[in-house]
C-alpha cells in the first residue's frame, strides 16, 4: 500500500491583484524528504510556504500536510509544522529565552519540557550567554538561531524554512545542516528554500525550481544536473532561469 | 553647513513622515502627502485667515462699541504670539517624537551617508517648520489686518518676525531633547533589568505629564498675564524674551524692545549651537544589549492574578504587559489616564468634586478603549507570530484584552479608592462605583477589540497609533455614546440625587445593561478575529 505524501498541493493558483505569484503548481514531497525548494526573487517560493502554513489562502487548488487541510484547518496545521520566516519578526522588546517561553506557551508545552528544549537550544546555538538579552540587540543570525529554535520547539512533523540560513555563521549553519539531516532521518519532512545552491545539493535529495509562479524543474539533482547540462546545481539553476547571462552583467558593472 | 543637502533631507523627513501618517491611498491623502502641497496650503491659509481679519478688523474698527473691546484684546494677542507659537511647536513635535515607533526612530541611514550635524540638525528643523506650518499661518493670518485697522501693524511685523524665530528656537530645543533622551535611553539600556524598564517608563510618564502642564492653557495664559503686567519677572524667562520685546514696542519702549529682540535673536543660535552640538555628541545611536536578568532560566508559573487564562492567553498577555513598559511607544499609553486627570483637574472647580466620578468614568472608557483599540495594532509586523502558532481566535481575543482590563481595572481601583478617601464617602458607595468602573473596563476593552479587528491595522510607520482612521474616528464616539448608555441609569440617579433605593436599583441595571453589552461585543470580536486569523493582513 502506497504511503501517503506528507505534503501534497494540487494546482495551485495564486493572485496578487493583476500578478500571478503561483500558476497551478503540483508538488508532492515523501515523508522524511528534505526538499529543496529554489528560484529567484519573486518566483513564487515565499508565497507557496505561506499557503502550506495556512496563512495565505489559494484562488485555485487543494493541499495536505500531514493529512491537514490549511485552509479549513489552519490551526491543526500550525500545530504540526515548524515555520521559520524569511523575515523573522520577533518582539524586540523581549529576551531570547522570553520569546522561547511565549512559543512554547503557544504550542502548551508543559513547564519541564520547555525548560530543557530552550537549555537544548540555547547550547546548541551558542545563545546561552546572551539568552537573556533583549532580542532588539541581536544580530540578524542570532535572530535566525531563535526564529530556528522556535520553529523547532515543538518537534514539529513537517519543518518550512523560507531562506532560514540567511546570516548564520558557518558553525550555527552546519549545526542546522546536520539537524535537518537528522530530523529527516526521524521521519520529519523538511522543505526549504534557499538561495545558497551548494547547501542545497549538500542536503537535498530532490529539488522544485519555480520561474514566475510556474515550476519549471522538479526531481532529483543527479537527473536535473543530466538533463539541464550542467556540473553543479548553480549551472543547473542558471541554465533554467535564463540567468546565464551573469558574466555580461558583471562585466557593464565593473566597465570603468 | 550645506543648505542644500539639509533642504534633500527636509525633503525626505517630511515625505516619509507625510506618508507614514496617511493610511489608504485616496487622492485627498495622497494630494497631502506632497510637501510642496502643505506649503501652499499654508500660503493659501495666510491668506484667507487674512481675508477674514480683514473682514472683522475693518467692521470692528469702525465700531465705536466693540473698538475698545477688540484692541486690548488685540494687543494682549500680539504680545502672546511669539511665545504661543514656539510653545505650540514644541508641544507638537514632542507628541511627534513621543508618538514616533522606535523602529522609525532610529534614522540609521543617515550616519553612514556624507551628512554632517548641522545639516540633519537644520534639515529636521525645516521639516518640523513645514510640517507644522499651517499653525503660524492661520494666527499670523487673522492677526496682520487686525493690526492693520487697530493701528499696531509695526508691534505685529515684529511679532511676525520673533514667531518665525521662536519656531527655530522650539525646533532646536526638541533636537537637544531627542539626542538627550538617546542617551538616556542607551544608559537605561546599558544598565538594563526590569528596575531600569520601570525607572524609564515612570520618567516617560513623567515627562509627558510635565510637559502637559507647563503647556496647559490656563497655566500659560497665567505666565502671558504677567508679562502683559509690565513685563514682571518674565524678563529672566529666554523663551518669552521674544514676547517682552513686542510688549515694549506696544507702550513706545524702542531701546527695550530692540534689546530684547537682540537678545531672542542670540537665544535662536545658541540653541542651534546646542542641538547641533547634541546631535554631534550622540550622533551614532549607541548599540544596545539589555540584559534582562543574569539568572539561569527557569520557566515562570502562572499569575494567581491572571489564573483564569490558559497558557496561551497568558503567554500573550505577558508578552504585552512587557511591552506596554518596555517600548518606548507604548508610555504615551501608560501616560493616558494621568494627562485626562490633569486636564480635567487643571480645568475643573474645587466645588464640583461629586463631578469627579463622571470624570473618572469617562477616563476609564477614554484609557481602557485607547489601551484595548491600540493592542492589535502595537504588533506590528510582528504580528506573523500570532499567526504561525497554533492560536485559536478565542486564544487570541482573550490574551490580547487582558492588557488594556488589567490596565484599566488597577487604575478604576487606584481612581475611586482615592476618590472615596478624599471625599470620605460610604464604603457600600466606593464598591458601587468600584464595581461599575470595572464592569466598564470589561465592556470598553470588548469593544475596542471589536474594533481593532473589523479595522485591523499593522502598519509600522514613524508616527504610528496603532489604530486606523476608521477605527479611531468610529471608536472613540462610539464608545463614549456606549458608556453614557450603560451608566446613564445610575449616573442620572447620582447627580439627581435620588434616594440610596433608586441609586442601587440605578447601579444594578447599569451593571447589567454594561455586561450584556461587554459580552455581545467580546461575541462580535471573536467572530471578527476568527475572520481575520484567516489570512495573513496585507494579502489581496
Amino acid at each position: 500500500m502506497a504511503v501517503a505524501p506528507s505534503i501534497e498541493a494540487l494546482n495551485i493558483t495564486k493572485d496578487f491583484a493583476s500578478v500571478r505569484a503561483l500558476n497551478s503548481i503540483s508538488v508532492s514531497i515523501e515523508k522524511g524528504e528534505i526538499r529543496g525548494l529554489l528560484g529567484a526573487n519573486g518566483s513564487g517560493k515565499s508565497t507557496f510556504m505561506k499557503i502550506l502554513m495556512g496563512l495565505v489562502k489559494p484562488d485555485q487548488g487543494t493541499i495536505t500536510v500531514d493529512g491537514f487541510d490549511p485552509v479549513k484547518e489552519p490551526i491543526a496545521v500550525r500545530g504540526i509544522v515548524g515555520y521559520v520566516p524569511e523575515t523573522p519578526r520577533l518582539y524586540d522588546y523581549l529576551s531570547g529565552i522570553e520569546y522561547l517561553d511565549f512559543v512554547a506557551d503557544l504550542y502548551g508545552l508543559p513547564r519541564d519540557v520547555k525548560k530543557e528544549r530552550i537549555d537544548e537550544f540555547l547550547t546548541a546555538f551558542g545563545l546561552r550567554e546572551q539568552g537573556n538579552d533583549l532580542i532588539s540587540g541581536y544580530s540578524l543570525g542570532m535572530k535566525q538561531k531563535i526564529a530556528l529554535s522556535a520553529a523547532l520547539i515543538n518537534r514539529p512533523k513537517v519543518l518550512i524554512m523560507d531562506e532560514a540560513l540567511n546570516g548564520l555563521d558557518p558553525r550555527s549553519a552546519k549545526i542546522v545542516k546536520d539537524t535537518l539531516i537528522k530530523l529527516s532521518s526521524g521521519g520529519v519532512t523538511v522543505l526549504f528554500s534557499t538561495h545558497v545552491l551548494e547547501i542545497a545539493e549538500a542536503i537535498c535529495k530532490n529539488v522544485t525550481i519555480l520561474d514566475h509562479g510556474n515550476i519549471i524543474a522538479e526531481g532529483p539533482i543527479d537527473q536535473l544536473k543530466k538533463r539541464a547540462g550542467g556540473s553543479t546545481l548553480e549551472s543547473v539553476f542558471l541554465n533554467l532561469t535564463g540567468s546565464s547571462d551573469v558574466r555580461a552583467v558583471v562585466e557593464e558593472l565593473t566597465a570603468s | 553647513m550645506n543648505f542644500f543637502k539639509a533642504w534633500r533631507i527636509a525633503q525626505i523627513l517630511l515625505i516619509s513622515q507625510l506618508r507614514a501618517s496617511a493610511t489608504s491611498r485616496t487622492s485627498m491623502r495622497s494630494l497631502i502627502r506632497r510637501p510642496m502641497v502643505l506649503v501652499v496650503l499654508a500660503i493659501g491659509l495666510f491668506l484667507g485667515s487674512d481675508a477674514l481679519g480683514y473682514f472683522f478688523g475693518y467692521n470692528f474698527s469702525r465700531s465705536p462699541t466693540v473698538a475698545p473691546i477688540v484692541k486690548p484684546l488685540l494687543t494682549g494677542a500680539i504680545i502672546t504670539l511669539p511665545a504661543l507659537i514656539l510653545a505650540i511647536f514644541l508641544v507638537l513635535g514632542l507628541v511627534l517624537e513621543v508618538s514616533g515607533s522606535s523602529q522609525a526612530a532610529a534614522s540609521d541611514t543617515i550616519n553612514w551617508l556624507p551628512v554632517s550635524a548641522d545639516d540633519y540638525v537644520l534639515g529636521s528643523i525645516l521639516m518640523l517648520v513645514t510640517y507644522y506650518s499651517i499653525v503660524p499661518s492661520i494666527l499670523l493670518g487673522v492677526t496682520m489686518s487686525l493690526s492693520y485697522f487697530f493701528g499696531v501693524l509695526q508691534a505685529w511685523e515684529l511679532a511676525a518676525a520673533l514667531s518665525i524665530l521662536g519656531v527655530l528656537v522650539s525646533s532646536s530645543v526638541l533636537e537637544i531633547i531627542r539626542a538627550v533622551l538617546n542617551r538616556f535611553s542607551s544608559t537605561f539600556y546599558k544598565r538594563g533589568g526590569r528596575g531600569a524598564f520601570a525607572v524609564r517608563a515612570i520618567f516617560g510618564v513623567l515627562v509627558i505629564v510635565i510637559l502637559q502642564i507647563l503647556f496647559y492653557p490656563t497655566f500659560y495664559e497665567r505666565i502671558i498675564g504677567t508679562i502683559t503686567a509690565k513685563f514682571g519677572p518674565a524678563w529672566f524667562i529666554p523663551v518669552l524674551w521674544s514676547s517682552v520685546s513686542v510688549a515694549a514696542l506696544l507702550t513706545d519702549e524702542v531701546v527695550l524692545a530692540l534689546s530684547f529682540a537682540f537678545l531672542f535673536i542670540l537665544l535662536v543660535g545658541v540653541m542651534f549651537y546646542f542641538a547641533v552640538a547634541a546631535r554631534t555628541k550622540y550622533w551614532v545611536p549607541m548599540p544596545a544589549a539589555v540584559r534582562i536578568t543574569s539568572a539561569a532560566y527557569s520557566p515562570r508559573s502562572g499569575s494567581p492574578l491572571l489564573g483564569f487564562l490558559n497558557a496561551s492567553q497568558l503567554a500573550i498577555t505577558r508578552k504585552d504587559l512587557r511591552g506596554l513598559v518596555r517600548r518606548r511607544e507604548m508610555v504615551r499609553l501608560l501616560s493616558l489616564p494621568f494627562v485626562f486627570l490633569v486636564s480635567i483637574y487643571l480645568g475643573m472647580s474645587r466645588s464640583g468634586f461629586g463631578g469627579l466620578y463622571i470624570f473618572g468614568f469617562f477616563i476609564l472608557t477614554m484609557t481602557t478603549l485607547f489601551i484595548s483599540l491600540a493592542e492589535l495594532g502595537s504588533e506590528g509586523k510582528s504580528i506573523l507570530n500570532l499567526y504561525q502558532f497554533p492560536l485559536t481566535a478565542k486564544d487570541f481575543i482573550i490574551g490580547k484584552a487582558a492588557t488594556p482590563a488589567i490596565f484599566g481595572s488597577i487604575f478604576a481601583l487606584a481612581f475611586f479608592i482615592a476618590a472615596g478617601v478624599l471625599d470620605s464617602l460610604f464604603p457600600t458607595f466606593v464598591v458601587m462605583l468600584l464595581v461599575a468602573g470595572v464592569a466598564l473596563v470589561l465592556e470598553m476593552t470588548a469593544f475596542g477589540m471589536m474594533m481593532g479587528t473589523k479595522f485591523p491595522y499593522f502598519a509600522e510607520s514613524t508616527r504610528s497609533s496603532f489604530m486606523s482612521q476608521s477605527a479611531g474616528l468610529i471608536g472613540f464616539p462610539l464608545g463614549l455614546v456606549v458608556m453614557g448608555s450603560s451608566l446613564a441609569p445610575f449616573l442620572f440617579t447620582l447627580v439627581t440625587g435620588m434616594s440610596s433605593f433608586y441609586v442601587t436599583l440605578g447601579f444594578a441595571v447599569s451593571i447589567v445593561i454594561t455586561l450584556v453589552l461587554a459580552f455581545v461585543f467580546y461575541a462580535l470580536a471573536l467572530g471578527q478575529a476568527r475572520k481575520m486569523l484567516s489570512q495573513i493582513p496585507g494579502i489581496d
